[in-house]
């Protein structure tokens, strides 16, 4: 091209080559509400369905053995071990106290209170 | 040309009309004909489901939205390289040899320049809707592509 080319003729040159045709768009309109959601909101949504299926499904399972006497049984030696277990701690004290002799404790507690009462009477 | 809500006929009309257009713009931005075509797409796919409002000059929006989802594109996409960039400019016969010095001319421009000689040879905007685009005064806009012509020329110039 000629250095001395005007803007006239450079761009009369320029406008000679035209821009490539783009390919089309897709046919059909685009996906649109629900559809357009992305897929990772779909798989969440699923997980989350799933999870509560099994939420449900566990809720639903009824334990308690009723035609099995033996599971029964065993049901109830568990009911009588969470029951022993979740009894107040000031219980398994009793048979402790128990064991000390009562007289002995109502000796101790009568001289505790003789040896102060003349020091109460000064 | 101005518009409200499109209707997907709108759309599709807007493409045949500034598809070309457009496309060399976006490929005045990205590398690679792929990654211009991509971002044209999204641009089209936005309008087609309905969502967007045209508010003013429907060609002016359509390069603002082009340039916005091409630098969006360079933004997520900077590590990759094109594998080829194919051509954007189609030759008339016998100037296949311009056409590729003429790309390759382009393509070593400062980005603002190739923009504006894009918008003003191709899109054929007056440098008044030009520089609706940048958010720039016109004046800016002309002298921009003065510059770029003026580099284009020697880039052109052939080799003594």
């Amino acid at each position: 091209m000629d250095p001395n080319v005007h803007d006239d003729e450079l761009e009369a040159f320029l406008r000679q080559f035209q821009p490539a045709k783009p390919s089309a768009l897709p046919e059909g309109s685009p996906r649109t509400g629900l559809f357009s959601v992305r897929p990772h909101v779909w798989i969440a949504a699923a997980a989350l369905l799933v999870c509560l299926g099994i939420g449900l499904a566990m809720r639903s399972f009824d334990p308690a053995p009723i035609d099995n006497p033996a599971a029964a049984s065993d049901a109830r030696l568990m009911h009588e071990i969470v029951t022993h277990l979740s009894r107040p701690l000031a219980e398994p004290m009793t048979p402790l106290l128990a064991t000390f002799p009562p007289d002995e404790y109502a000796r101790r507690q009568l001289s505790t209170t003789s040896a102060a009462e003349p020091r109460g009477k000064r | 040309m101005s518009r409200g809500k499109l209707s997907p006929e709108d759309v599709r009309q807007l493409y045949e009309q500034y598809g070309r257009a457009l496309l060399a713009y976006a490929y005045a931005i990205v590398s690679g004909r792929a990654a211009a075509e991509d971002v044209l797409h999204q641009v089209f796919e936005r309008l087609l489901r309905g969502n967007t409002e045209i508010s003013g000059s429907a060609t002016t929006y359509l390069y603002r939205a082009v340039r916005n989802a091409a630098l969006n594109h360079l933004r997520d996409h900077s590590r990759e390289v094109a594998l080829s960039n194919g051509a954007w400019l189609e030759s008339p016969k016998g100037l296949e040899a311009d056409g590729v010095a003429l790309q390759s001319a382009l393509r070593d421009l400062p980005e603002e320049q190739r923009e504006i000689i894009v918008l003003h040879i191709w899109g054929a905007m007056s440098f008044d809707e030009a520089a609706a685009v940048y958010d720039i005064s016109p004046k800016t806009a002309a002298s921009r592509y003065r510059y770029g012509l003026a580099k284009l020329r020697e880039k052109l110039k052939p080799i003594e």
